[in-house]
């Protein structure tokens, strides 16, 4: 099912919680839903559940508007947060409900609850209780419980956040792999960029209500569409600079080493003679370099080692500049002098504001 | 090494003194009247327990007790369904005022709203001689000799703590478990029999064993009512011939054995499920707004629950205010005389003087056992664990009379070295333990209640810091607890000054009558007597009102918990 999201908004006593957002998920596809806390995207999930009802805007289920449809007519599978596992009740009984409240055939109800609990790796532990399952069980239990009405749709409200780090880690797989089995369209909240990077098809970010930017997540990575963006996904370092014309191979700015170009599609909000903040991630500053290419010098102030990098903070224009090298790769140390060469090609460009 | 055994021997010791106190104080008095049920002469006996049940009058007031405490529970849920319904879940305009108005049946306890209640709806009461004005038959409110009328006073006394329960279950359940449901499609119906009651259910058993044990067993309010014939008068009439006739055991036996039965009932009712998910309850943002029909129709229900829970305390008022009321529909002219005697009747006087002291060293040795106890249980592991527990929620199930009974029979002429506990010679004792364990469980749930929700990295964060145990317990420990035990405190006090069922049938002296007792035997005098018990009763309403208000502030919604037959 493909859904599409049109000029949303929604506010809690006079303050904007979404602002006019509107993109499409299509069908099929694993879309995350990122961005800080409190930045709209629970509550955009329970608008589409139908939860909760938008102020303006429309929800289309494939051409259908089901805006005004309450949730328990929208057939949705919702995965929450805290799981919500019915604690009177045992998994089978907990993942059989919506099959029952459908008055689906006895044997059909067994035959689908057998199935979804094979896909979630349940077997075994239908007589249980919500109390006697460890979280990663229950999560799996509220994902089977989502699933089994065969939804067109499937909403997760950040399903691995009350998981430990390693059991995040092998639900990740098993989410990948059970949405690549059943093919269903999923929305997934999160606040966590690695979650999102590694599963998503596309993503949205959202910040204070509004919608930053769409897309694949390496482009999102790769050309945040603003500052903003650019911090939230990954390390950055901010330099200042100004705009001085486009060219054909891309924009000329004038940075605190000298002139670059980046190219035109990594550059937003660009005017001529306009200031400008650039973004450069750690890894797309080199040590190793020609002296005929532009760089610069900095002096180290900190290293740390992250296991397979290693991170040096390093002080340059009056700023602090973070780099990272393969560890064991360099011999640098704290008070240390270094030239470094940025690539201009993976720089973005955006126009700075105030 | 050594802290350590200390804190285990202290624990024992504790256990041991605990242990030692409800042996003497509840297990023994408990024993004593199994015993004299079938015992005779050193010999067993089954007659009188079948001399009990061929009694066709015994027989029918054990069946009007269970049918006033069926009658006052059903009542009650009915009324606090809605009612808590609507303070949980809907928005709406003065809301803080209603619930503020459906709290305050609690601050008077049934027996003195009855003194009130006999002048508006006896045969020749207000409600009569109105209808005869306008020319109507006249009617019989109190019906079947008076039992409507102590069905209809303690429902309307005891709803509250019904609400207060139903509330606390409705409040914690978690929102989400709720919007599960409704995703898998399921309508309000399903929902409602499948998630919410089930999950609902174990707390209102726990609840509605409180009211139904109170209501089973409340001897005030028959005594007012002049309702003889349920089994707490008749506990109460045979109390003075103890001991030439056994049968008065077997009726307290039988009473004990009814509350335990329905007591054990609930708790196999109310087992609590766990909950795994983190429950956030009923959050501000998610009250619905309701449709103006709605709103009208809600309105009335609270306008008319909170007219009808308020009659008995306007009734009250005006018969202690009232100077001449004698075939009028309300008193001819008012005075202020009834609470000047109030204050300066002997007997007044020293009922309110011996209620406050009973009450204080009551809720005092309340405050330590509880304390202790709230600690040992929350914190402590250990299989005596679950003995406390069971040992300290124990007196949920017995009715005062059960235990004043139980004491008259084992202390009464007898001399004990050090401590006077013959009720005959001084009371004072027994009123106070019979007090301070009746009210136990109360202050220990509110103060388990507490040490739960601080949670022990608190105390841990404390103790990494350098701190020691006690310095722990003065600056972290007791200072997050404060409310809580204080609320718990309160709230014992506040019932110990209105208990009835023991204070009436311990305290034999006039100069050693608590409140209770005073009201009721004033209300017995010609003249004066009810319109002073009035004014006392009055008095009593302002006290209790006061230290309610204090503990609901306190504990907010929590205060529903308190009311509970079991933790669940």
């Amino acid at each position: 099912m493909r859904l599409r999201i049109e000029n949303i908004s929604k506010s809690y006593g006079g303050q904007k919680v979404l602002d006019d957002l509107s993109f499409t998920v299509e069908e099929g596809e694993l879309f995350f839903l990122i961005g800080s806390s409190g930045c709209g995207k629970s509550t955009l999930l329970r608008i589409i559940s139908g939860l909760l009802a938008p102020d303006g805007g429309r929800i289309f289920f494939d051409s259908r508007d089901v805006t005004e449809t309450p949730a328990e007519n929208r057939g949705l599978g919702l995965v929450f947060q805290n799981y919500a596992l019915w604690p009177h009740m045992t998994v089978w009984d907990n993942i059989s409900f919506g099959l029952e409240t459908r008055g689906e055939k006895r044997s059909l109800i067994k035959e689908k609850v057998s199935r979804i609990l094979g896909e979630v790796r349940l077997e075994g532990l239908e007589k249980r209780y919500p109390a006697e399952l460890s979280g990663g069980q229950q999560q799996r239990v509220a994902l089977a419980r989502a699933l089994v009405i065969e939804p067109p749709l499937v909403l997760l409200d950040e399903p691995l956040s009350n998981l430990d780090a390693g059991l995040r880690l092998e639900m990740r797989g098993e989410l990948r792999r059970i949405h690549k089995s059943l093919g269903v369209t999923m929305v997934y909240v999160t606040h966590d960029q690695k979650e999102a990077l590694s599963l998503a098809d596309r993503m949205a970010l959202l910040h204070n209500g509004k919608l930053e930017q769409v897309g694949a997540p390496y482009e999102l990575y790769k050309t945040p569409s603003s500052s903003y963006a650019a911090s939230f996904l990954g390390e950055t370092n901010f330099l200042p600079g100004t705009f001085k014309a486009e060219t054909a191979e891309g924009w000329l700015l004038e940075t605190p080493w000298g002139e670059a170009k980046i190219p035109s599609d990594h550059v937003f909000g660009a005017r001529e003679k306009g200031e400008a903040v650039i973004s450069l991630r750690p890894e797309n500053l080199s040590f190793q370099g020609s002296l005929d290419d532009p760089c610069f010098e900095a002096e180290v102030l900190e290293k740390n080692f992250l296991g397979d990098i290693t991170q040096l903070v390093l002080k340059a224009f009056g700023q602090k500049i973070t780099a990272e090298t393969v560890s064991g790769a360099d011999r640098l140390k704290p008070g240390d002098r270094t030239r470094l060469w940025p690539k201009a090609a993976e720089m973005t460009a955006y126009k700075r504001e105030g | 090494m050594f802290r350590s055994f200390c804190q285990r021997f202290g624990t024992a010791v504790f256990f041991l003194c605990v242990t030692l106190f409800f042996f003497f104080f509840l297990a023994l008095p408990l024993g004593e009247i199994a015993l004299s049920s079938f015992w005779e002469n050193g010999h067993f006996t089954w007659a009188y327990v079948l001399a009990v049940f061929q009694n066709h009058g015994i027989r029918e007031s054990f069946a009007n007790s269970l049918l006033i405490g069926l009658f006052v529970t059903v009542i009650t849920t009915f009324l606090s369904l809605p009612l808590a319904y609507f303070f949980v879940w809907l928005d709406f305009p003065l809301k803080r005022l209603f619930q503020g108005l459906i709290l305050l049946p609690m601050v008077m306890p049934p027996f003195v709203g009855a003194l009130g209640m006999r002048y508006l709806f006896a045969r020749c009461g207000s409600f009569n001689l109105l209808l005869s004005h306008l020319g109507l038959p006249a009617v019989d409110f109190l019906g079947s000799g008076g039992m409507a009328g102590v069905v209809l006073l303690e429902a309307l006394h005891l709803y509250p703590i019904m609400y207060l329960n139903v509330t606390a279950s409705l409040a914690s359940l978690d929102e989400s478990l709720i919007e599960a449901a409704k995703m898998t499609g399921a309508g309000a119906f399903t929902i409602w029999r499948r998630i919410i009651l089930p999950l609902f259910l174990p707390g209102y058993f726990a609840g509605a064993i409180i009211v139904f044990i109170w209501a089973f067993t409340d001897l005030g309010t028959p005594l007012v009512f002049e309702f003889r014939n349920c089994l707490a008068v008749n506990v109460f009439d045979r109390v003075t011939d103890m001991h030439s006739n056994a049968v008065g055991y077997v009726l307290v036996l039988l009473m004990l054995a009814a509350s335990c039965v329905f007591f054990l009932l609930s708790k196999s009712l109310s087992k609590g499920v766990k909950v795994v998910s983190t429950s956030k309850g009923v959050q501000s943002s998610s009250l619905k707004k309701v449709s103006p029909a709605f709103l009208c129709g809600m309105y009335a229900f609270l306008l008319v629950t909170s007219l009808l829970a308020l009659l008995p305390h306007v009734s009250v008022i005006l018969v202690a205010f009232s100077d001449k009321w004698f075939m009028t529909v309300l008193p001819e002219s008012y005075t202020l005389r009834h609470f000047a005697g109030a204050f300066t009747h002997k007997l007044a006087v020293s009922g309110i003087r011996n209620s406050l002291f009973l009450s204080s060293f009551a809720t005092l040795l309340d405050i330590f056992l509880g304390v202790t106890i709230g600690y040992l249980l929350a914190r402590k592991k250990g299989l005596w664990r679950e003995a406390l527990d069971v040992m300290v929620m124990l007196p949920l199930a017995i009715p005062g009379i059960v235990l004043a009974f139980g004491y008259v029979s084992l202390f009464a002429g007898k001399n004990l070295p050090l401590l006077t506990l013959d009720p005959l010679k001084d009371p004072t004792a027994l009123l106070i333990i019979c007090y301070s364990i009746r009210r136990l469980p109360y202050i220990v749930r509110s103060v388990y209640a507490g040490f739960q929700h601080i949670g022990e990295s608190m105390e841990e964060a404390g103790r990494s810091l350098g701190a020691g145990f006690s310095r722990v317990l003065r600056k972290i420990t007791l200072p997050l607890l404060s409310s809580h035990i204080l609320a718990g405190a309160i709230l014992t006090f506040a019932f110990c000054m209105f208990e009835v069922g023991a204070t009436i049938l311990l305290a034999a002296r006039e100069w050693d009558y608590p409140i209770a007792k005073t009201i009721y035997a004033l209300n017995m005098r010609l003249g004066d007597g009810p319109c002073i018990a009035s004014a006392m009763g009055v008095i009593g309403m302002a006290l209790l009102g006061s230290c309610l208000v204090l503990t609901s502030a306190l504990l907010g919604r929590k205060m529903g918990e308190l009311f509970r037959g079991s933790s669940s």
